[in-house]
């Protein structure tokens, strides 16, 4: 009997050891393979763009939903949160690829652009718009599909009531601006358009229909003036 | 004995997951068993105005995986310690080279990445204090003679450019932005971008602004002072790549 009992309880304890260790592993390898992947996309953004600056990228295991850059030392976090969210190449470049804009503000000015970080607190809505295009640019160039990052917002970004009390636009203004952008400059990715049914992007027509229409008046008008999105 | 072993028991059946099946027998007793699922047929939302105002025949251009960064510098060193291998190595046959067979490009400057530079200027000084939008043309013109497949661009040649992103300045001294891009000559599409920024005054009116707030808040007034234009002037010169 007391065989039997020490057998059931080593059985018990070397299963729970064996599922701890495995769980780690498994854990540690998904880490080292998002880490992998965030710098293989950064990177070949960086190369094809021909971006002369330095700059870094870090993947991060604290379960927030958000990327950032960090001028003080050109680091571009993106969190696990974030990047579980994202099924593709594709929308991990659109996420890095406004990001390095943004890195790339912050060589900007006197002192290696020790006062950037000054300019994106005073017009901060300014700059994210602007890293949101160039991001585009970024994404092409690179040989990434740019329509992924409406994708990517309308899948995570939140909607705030107004914009006038935070730091960024409205994610319906900036998905307008993106596809403005790419109807005007990429067009052919909107004509071969490979998100066409997916389920975020049909979400973005869907919600974007007012938008849609006032830029749809805009290009039949051959008007040059900028919309005022919604 | 016996303890210790329903003791173990127990501790295997908390650690199993339970699941629990609830019944609704309500909803068993109530419905139609016949009752079918409607197959669901997903309403697709199309995007009209593309198709109707884009041309369909636009194809996505390949662009090659990873493009390769070569280093002129240690390339042309390399070569320079070629020739400076051992006397014996020297005595190679050195293969003649057919001069006939060597084509003279007529003006192109060719880079390391096989562009051809086209250097330009604007035609007329450019402001972002004029109304400015995205979207809007910018005249250029060259400032040299350029060939394309064998035709020759004098100088002065039109070279039309879009503004793809300008924000306008503002205030507390924050400049303006302007990218000019999408540069075409003759309807050969051409590469580079001009990106230029006005003067960035919050610089100084931040700083002077938190002292002058120290009299009344005086230096609130600061803020009123807005950035510089972004300008283009026709003495600046910018180059346009030409993929050959």
């Amino acid at each position: 009997m007391k065989k039997l009992v020490i057998l059931s309880a080593l059985v018990l304890l070397s299963g729970l050891q064996v599922y701890a260790e495995t769980s780690e592993v498994i854990y540690g390898k998904a880490i080292i393979e998002a880490q992998n992947k965030v710098d293989e996309i950064g990177f070949k953004l960086l190369n094809s763009n021909g971006i002369e600056h330095r700059m870094v990228f870090d993947f991060n295991t604290k379960n927030v939903k958000n990327a950032y850059s960090r001028s003080r030392d050109r680091q571009i976090v993106i969190y696990r949160g974030l990047f579980n969210r994202l099924s593709s190449d594709d929308e991990i470049a659109a996420v890095l690829s406004h990001e390095i804009s943004h890195t790339v503000d912050s060589y900007d000015g006197i002192f290696r652009g020790y006062f950037s970080d000054w300019s994106y607190a005073f017009a901060s809505k300014k700059y994210e718009y602007k890293a949101d295009k160039k991001a585009v640019d970024y994404m092409v160039n690179a040989g990434y599909n740019p329509v992924a990052f409406i994708v990517v917002m309308s899948k995570t970004f939140t909607q705030e009531r107004y914009d006038w009390y935070s730091s960024h636009p409205l994610s319906t203004k900036r998905m307008m601006e993106i596809y403005e952008y790419i109807y005007n400059k990429y067009p052919e990715y909107l004509v071969n358009n490979k998100y066409k049914n997916d389920l975020y992007y049909q979400n973005f027509l869907l919600t974007s229909k007012e938008n849609r229409a006032k830029f749809q008046k805009k290009v039949e008008s051959n008007s040059k003036g900028q919309i005022k999105y919604l | 004995m016996k303890k210790s072993l329903v003791f173990l028991c127990l501790i295997n059946f908390i650690s199993m997951p339970a699941y629990c099946f609830i019944n609704d027998d309500f909803a068993d007793k109530t419905l139609d068993k016949s009752l079918q699922i409607k197959q669901f047929k997903y309403a697709e939302i199309e995007d009209t105005f593309i198709k109707k105002s884009l041309n369909k025949n636009l194809q996505i251009k390949e662009i090659s995986a990873n493009k390769v960064i070569t280093d002129a510098f240690a390339e042309k060193n390399r070569a320079k310690n070629l020739i400076n291998k051992p006397a014996e190595a020297l005595n190679e046959q050195i293969p003649q080279v057919d001069e006939s067979k060597i084509i003279h490009k007529k003006i192109a400057v060719i880079d390391e990445n096989d562009f051809l530079k086209i250097p330009v200027k604007i035609k007329n000084d450019f402001s972002t204090k004029q109304k400015v939008n995205e979207g809007d043309s910018i005249e250029f013109e060259t400032i040299s003679d350029v060939q394309i497949k064998d035709k020759i661009y004098s100088r002065g040649t039109l070279i039309k450019g879009k503004i793809e992103n300008v924000s306008m300045n503002d205030t507390v001294g924050v400049p303006a932005h302007l990218t000019v891009g999408s540069f075409f000559i003759d309807g050969y599409p051409l590469q580079g971008e001009i990106i230029k920024k006005g003067a960035n005054r919050m610089l100084w009116i931040y700083p002077a602004m938190c002292v002058g707030n120290v009299f009344f808040g005086a230096g609130l007034l600061l803020t009123l002072i807005r950035g510089g234009h972004a300008k283009i002037n026709t003495d600046e010169t910018y180059t346009l790549y030409y993929k050959i």
